[in-house]
């Protein structure tokens, strides 16, 4: 059973492990306790990351210094333990009424994204799709529907094609290259209430941030005979 | 009722483009230019068609094509007016000719899809019509036309798919799209099927 010593002037540092809500904290005259850390948090990088810490072991009533063999002290009694989110509140800061700078401008970014999405649009080249495409079986195009984009063919559906080429994910009509997402990623609705209001519109996005607008009512189902004629 | 002057390629027509089989008097002859005009519009379709086949499609046959929509269009007439005895029937619907091959069943197909169901009817007013058997016979030779329907599975001979990639192609698309889960029984139908799945069976076929 682990224990951590602070003073309270360091409170502010806990601020990283807050969240670990099985965390019980008792507060002395000026220093604060923390106990009920399991064996992986006690470790982890939040912990190490706190300084001007102690953190004891417990072991028969006794408070030995982590990693050392002779104890050093013994718990104090008559600690009142409390849950950490009771005990560490948070305040939100006061609205600024003086605040000016509301014609400031953001850019919309997208940035690489640790998040996993199903990826619901394949962007792949004419040749490419054609080697597929022409003996494909009828029951894996029914559910896919497709726009033609320069010399490219834009798919969309699920299951897609096992083709090479570049997948997107879906948010709010806007197709994300899959692996990113954009940085403001929060603002999604507002961004598509001013790129696309009345919703008739999918919106590529390239991840170089530039993007294409790409008219629904230009999407068409995918079969071998649309794909013929519009080649042909 | 209507009067027409071509009634075999009236009710084709009709067939063709809103599937439904209209009759318009109890003539069981066809004159040669009817045939004719029939045929290059049987092309019409099939060359419409094709541009939905996988690969590359075979040649229209029009003599299997012909064959087959007279088989049809005889069916129905017998559905209706029956009264010719068994020695008449055999005339009346002749095997096919020529080879069966992938252009011969394709282009059979255009017509004979609709076979299945004028049986479907026969059985359904009287199950020991002698005309079913006759008709059943045509369709264990062009058994693409008859996936999904009651037909004995052991009478069909799947090899003659393996000939043809696009026949074996829009075969197998038409076994997933009816879900004629007793086809499935042939292995070499299984295996196809299992190729084209892939990772995604559960998605396209959850009940396979």
């Amino acid at each position: 059973m682990y224990f951590l010593e602070i003073k309270k002037e360091h409170k502010d540092f806990f601020g990283s492990i807050r969240h670990w809500d099985n965390l019980k904290v008792a507060f002395e005259t000026d220093t604060i306790w923390i106990k009920d850390f399991s064996l992986e948090q006690i470790d982890a990088a939040e912990i190490q990351q706190i300084p001007y810490k102690t953190i004891y072991e417990l072991k028969d009533n006794l408070l030995f210094e982590k990693g050392k063999l002779l104890p050093s002290r013994k718990l104090p009694s008559g600690l009142l333990w409390t849950p950490i989110l009771c005990a560490l509140p948070v305040s939100l800061p006061k609205f600024n009424h003086n605040f000016f700078g509301v014609d400031q401008k953001l850019k919309i970014l997208l940035k690489h994204s640790e998040d996993i999405k199903e990826a619901i649009a394949l962007l792949v080249d004419y040749e490419e799709l054609k080697l597929y495409i022409e003996s494909a079986p009828k029951y894996r195009l029914e559910p896919l529907q497709w726009v033609v984009i320069d010399k490219s063919a834009l798919i969309i559906g699920s299951p897609l094609l096992p083709i090479k080429g570049t997948t997107y994910w879906i948010d709010n009509n806007f197709l994300i290259p899959t692996g990113y997402n954009f940085e403001w990623f929060a603002l999604v609705k507002i961004l598509q209430g001013k790129l696309n209001p009345s919703e008739e519109n999918i919106i590529l996005w390239n991840t170089d941030n530039s993007y294409s607008i790409i008219s629904k009512t230009h999407i068409k189902q995918l079969s071998i005979s649309s794909f013929r004629l519009t080649f042909s | 009722m209507n009067t027409t002057k071509t009634p075999f390629l009236d009710t084709i027509y009709h067939l063709r483009t809103i599937e439904q089989v209209i009759l318009y008097d109890k003539v069981i002859t066809v004159s040669r230019e009817e045939e004719t005009d029939a045929i290059s519009f049987l092309e019409t379709e099939y060359e419409r068609e094709i541009l939905d086949y996988p690969g590359m499609a075979p040649e229209f046959n029009s003599e299997a094509a012909l064959w087959a929509s007279k088989t049809v269009y005889l069916a129905a007439q017998l559905l209706l007016y029956r009264e010719h005895n068994i020695k008449d029937l055999v005339v009346l619907l002749p095997d096919y000719k020529g080879e069966i091959n992938a252009s011969a069943i394709l282009s059979a197909d255009i017509c004979l899809r609709f076979l299945p169901q004028i049986i479907m009817e026969m059985k359904r007013i009287d199950p020991d019509n002698l005309v079913i058997p006759i008709l059943e016979k045509h369709l264990f030779q062009f058994h693409y036309s008859a996936v999904g329907f009651e037909i004995d599975i052991e009478k069909i001979d799947f090899e003659i798919l393996a000939a043809n990639d696009c026949l074996q192609q829009l075969y197998i698309d038409r076994i997933v799209q009816r879900k004629a889960i007793k086809f499935t029984e042939s292995d070499f139908i299984k295996k196809q099927l299992e190729i084209g799945f892939g990772d995604y069976r559960k998605i396209f076929w959850a009940q396979l």
